[in-house]
């Protein structure tokens, strides 16, 4: 089974600052780590491989020292990294970051899979692995949290509800998207960090993956950034005090002064 | 200062890590600075009121569980005072958090050294129980980092003493500035690589030596200097897991003949029950696994992994976790510290006292202290766990006792063990202190002529005999 994980390097934060001019995030002195959902996807890709035979690849797009995150998917079983950067791709939102992933998953050949983490801690917009389904047009389940199963054609997965969850069947290839239920992420091994070390790298620009030019980076990109902003922190709610009447009578009377009643 | 008197505000203070029950305190004293700490140091010596000194509370002897008369809390001197790049020294106030100093020393990209496996301790109590930590197989334990401590005597009187400046002459001690003189203890200290069994003693002793290590039984320790070192680089952290506790013992003893080769820095010890009972929170601990080792190491050169590699490959190892990015490491750290936490809960559902054993040995000792302890334990059929730093030859033995009758045999085997390691050569305890748990042993030790040189000691410089009650003595 040929399986294919996107990931994302994210920085390796809570509190994330924000450039007010450029309206990015700042990078500089955060360490940057594997995005904690994509680790989920690494995980379920290895144990797919482990079951089913076949080879797992990691994609990731992002600047040159996003290869760090491509070495260390590696450190834990995956068995080859492609690193697509170039300066084309900068500024790409959700809808150019799809477009070129799918592009280079066009050219990676015959694959069975795709696994995504549900989405990058740093956006949290959850796009871009069904962006990518939907520009290869394969089917896709998201917030997948098991697999049942999974053979040559055929994948059955529970996909996470709000209120439970649905078992879909799929036919392969197709892609997931797996939420944190899924499994418990391996750390790297010695001999893994070992390859991860001597592994080379692909790293593929805009050239090599065809299509469309305009559809890449920021030109493929039609989400304007306006303001990105830390929100106040809210302010402590306020407890009315006294017998259960008095404090209805004052509920009332303060959701009228709001005209919320 | 705050002054605590109403209960509910003092339980806290009546327990720490060691599980001991029956704390009474009548007032927890919480000063600012030196001044109130003097005050109330005098107020207690006036009164012949016991003083008990707490810091963090993660002392597992119950040193600073009090069993009546008030507590001094250093929890509100915790200013960092200085922090020197250039020295490369830190000065501290006694109740900084060795976790708050590790994150700004890091900031300066600087490190301390011999800092404890549970970080959540204070600088002074580490050093009032000599604490040896995660690297100390590479560093060494609290002491050797201690340059100059200042400490409040129960007269009142603040002394300050710098490592060097004070030393034994013709087996006599002075503390400068009083007219505190006292005959060092004739008893000599094991030859091994930690110990804080009772107070220091060496023909060429230093003052300070005397107090680190004293476990609050002779003045407050309010400031501490420490030596610290460059942040080291490139540090990773593997857990390998072998079939067989014999391949385990095997690796241990390679890696210790090639500890500078390999720029050892930590060399952890898990039996088999200990990853049984981990395995519950971590179920990637294989199943087939016998015994595991965790390592730190510096990855000193490019080829450093290629020979971790081979040398691993010797010994069959089932599985391995590799750690070298800060988030890998924190979660292999979090398992080595996950095993003490799950056995404590272990202990409180059970409502017997934990078993612990801190006895440390001599190197050429060890595998027959090692095999004494396997014998003994499977023969008893008793549920126990063996950890710990066998890079120092230094193994945790908690039994975990679930009846009555269990729990006297779990006593008479840690009888046994302690008699065994201290005629090996050894000490009955290697970094958790004597407290109120251990006082037995320490007589074992160093015999009834030992504890009564400890107690003249304590006699003349705690001359109103306040401080640390219960605490290396029964009673004084
Ligand atoms: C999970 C866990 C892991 C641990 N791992 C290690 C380890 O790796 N190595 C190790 O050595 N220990 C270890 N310990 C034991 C404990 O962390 C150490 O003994 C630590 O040094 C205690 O520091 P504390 O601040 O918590 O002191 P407390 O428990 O508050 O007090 C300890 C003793 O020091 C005295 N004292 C405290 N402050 C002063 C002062 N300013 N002046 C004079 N006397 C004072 C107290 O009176 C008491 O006798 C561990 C404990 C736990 C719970």
């Amino acid at each position: 089974m040929n399986i294919i994980v996107c990931i994302k390097q994210v920085p390796e934060t809570a509190e994330i600052r924000i450039d007010e001019k450029t309206n990015t995030l700042v990078r500089e002195g955060v360490p940057a780590i594997i995005n904690p959902f994509d680790t989920y996807a690494l995980e379920e890709g290895i144990r797919i491989r482990e079951k089913c035979g076949g080879g797992v690849t990691v994609l990731t797009m992002g600047p040159p020292q996003a290869e760090q995150a491509l070495r260390e998917a590696i450190a834990m079983g995956v068995d080859s990294g492609v690193l697509l950067s170039d300066k084309a791709f900068a500024g790409s939102d959700t809808l150019a970051t799809s477009y070129a992933l799918s592009r280079a998953i066009r050219q990676m050949g015959r694959f069975d899979l795709v696994i995504c983490g549900k989405q990058a801690i740093d956006g949290d917009t959850a796009q871009v692995g069904p962006g990518i389904a939907e520009m290869l047009g394969i089917p896709f389940i998201a917030y997948v949290r098991k697999i049942e199963e999974i053979r040559e054609g055929y994948i059955r997965a529970e996909r996470l509800m709000e209120t439970g969850y649905q078992i879909i069947e799929m036919s392969l290839p197709s892609l997931i998207t797996v939420v944190k239920e899924i499994n418990e992420p391996r750390l790297p091994s010695l001999r893994g960090m070992l390859k991860a070390k001597k592994t080379n790298i692909s790293v593929w620009d805009v050239e090599k993956l065809g299509g469309d030019t305009g559809r890449f980076g920021l030109d493929g990109s039609p989400t304007q950034v306006i303001r990105i902003f830390t929100p106040e922190p809210r302010k402590g709610g306020e407890i009315l005090q006294g017998a259960v009447e008095e404090q209805v009578a004052a509920l009332i009377e303060r959701l009228k002064e709001t005209k919320l009643v | 200062m705050i002054i605590k008197k109403e209960q509910e505000q003092i339980l806290n203070y009546l327990e720490d890590a060691s599980n001991l029950k029956g704390g009474k305190a009548e007032s927890v004293f919480i000063p600012e600075n030196e001044e109130e700490v003097v005050e109330i140091v005098r107020e207690c010596s006036a009164k012949k009121l016991p003083l008990t000194i707490s810091a963090g509370g993660t002392g597992v002897v119950g040193g600073r569980i009090p069993f009546g008369g008030a507590v001094l809390s250093t929890e509100r001197l915790n200013k960092v005072i200085e922090i020197n790049d250039r020295g490369k020294y830190a000065i501290l106030q006694a109740g900084v958090v060795i976790d708050d100093f590790l994150k700004e020393l890091s900031e300066r990209c600087l490190f301390y050294p011999p800092f404890p496996t549970e970080r959540s301790a204070f600088i002074g109590g580490n050093v009032a129980t000599n604490a040896s930590g995660e690297y100390s197989f590479k560093f060494g334990c609290t002491r050797r980092y201690v340059r100059r401590i200042k400490v409040v005597l129960s007269s009142g009187v603040v002394v300050e003493i710098r490592r060097g400046e004070v030393i034994a002459r013709h087996g006599f001690l002075r503390i400068p500035s009083t007219d505190i003189e006292f005959k060092i203890p004739d008893y000599r200290m094991p030859d091994i690589m930690k110990n804080s069994a009772g107070y220091y003693s060496s023909a060429d002793m230093d003052l300070i030596d005397l107090f680190i290590g004293s476990e609050g039984t002779l003045g407050i320790i309010t400031e501490v200097e420490v030596n610290v070192i460059e942040q080291l680089p490139d540090i990773f952290f593997c857990a390998v897991f072998f079939e067989s506790s014999q391949d385990t013992f095997s690796i241990v003893r390679e890696l210790k003949a090639k500890k500078d080769i390999l720029d050892l820095l930590c060399l952890e010890y898990f039996d088999s029950n200990s990853l049984y009972y981990l395995k519950e929170f971590y179920p990637r601990v294989p199943d087939a696994a016998e015994g595991c080792i965790l390592v730190a190491a510096r990855m000193s050169s490019d080829g450093s992994l290629d020979m971790w590699d081979e040398l691993l490959s010797k010994y069959n190892p089932v599985d391995n976790w590799f750690g070298d990015s800060e988030k890998h490491k924190e979660e292999l750290y979090g398992f080595r510290h996950k095993l003490p936490e799950i056995v404590n809960d272990i202990i409180r559902k059970n409502n017997r006292p934990k078993i612990s054993t801190d006895i440390a040995v001599p190197e050429a000792k060890f595998w027959q202290m090692n095999d004494f302890y396997c014998e003994r334990l499977s023969s008893s059929g008793l549920k126990h766990v063996i950890f710990g730093h066998i890079g120092e030859c230094h193994l945790h033995v908690n039994i975990l006792p679930e009846n009555e009758e269990e729990l006297e045999r779990a006593k008479e085997l840690y009888f046994e063990f302690a008699g065994k390691g201290i005629a090996l050569g050894g000490t009955v305890s290697g970094e958790h202190g004597i407290g109120k748990r251990k006082h037995h042993f320490l007589k074992m030790m160093y015999g009834e002529e030992g504890i009564k040189e400890m107690g003249r000691i304590k006699n003349a410089i705690d001359r109103n005999c306040i401080l640390g009650i219960g605490n290396i003595f029964t009673k004084e």
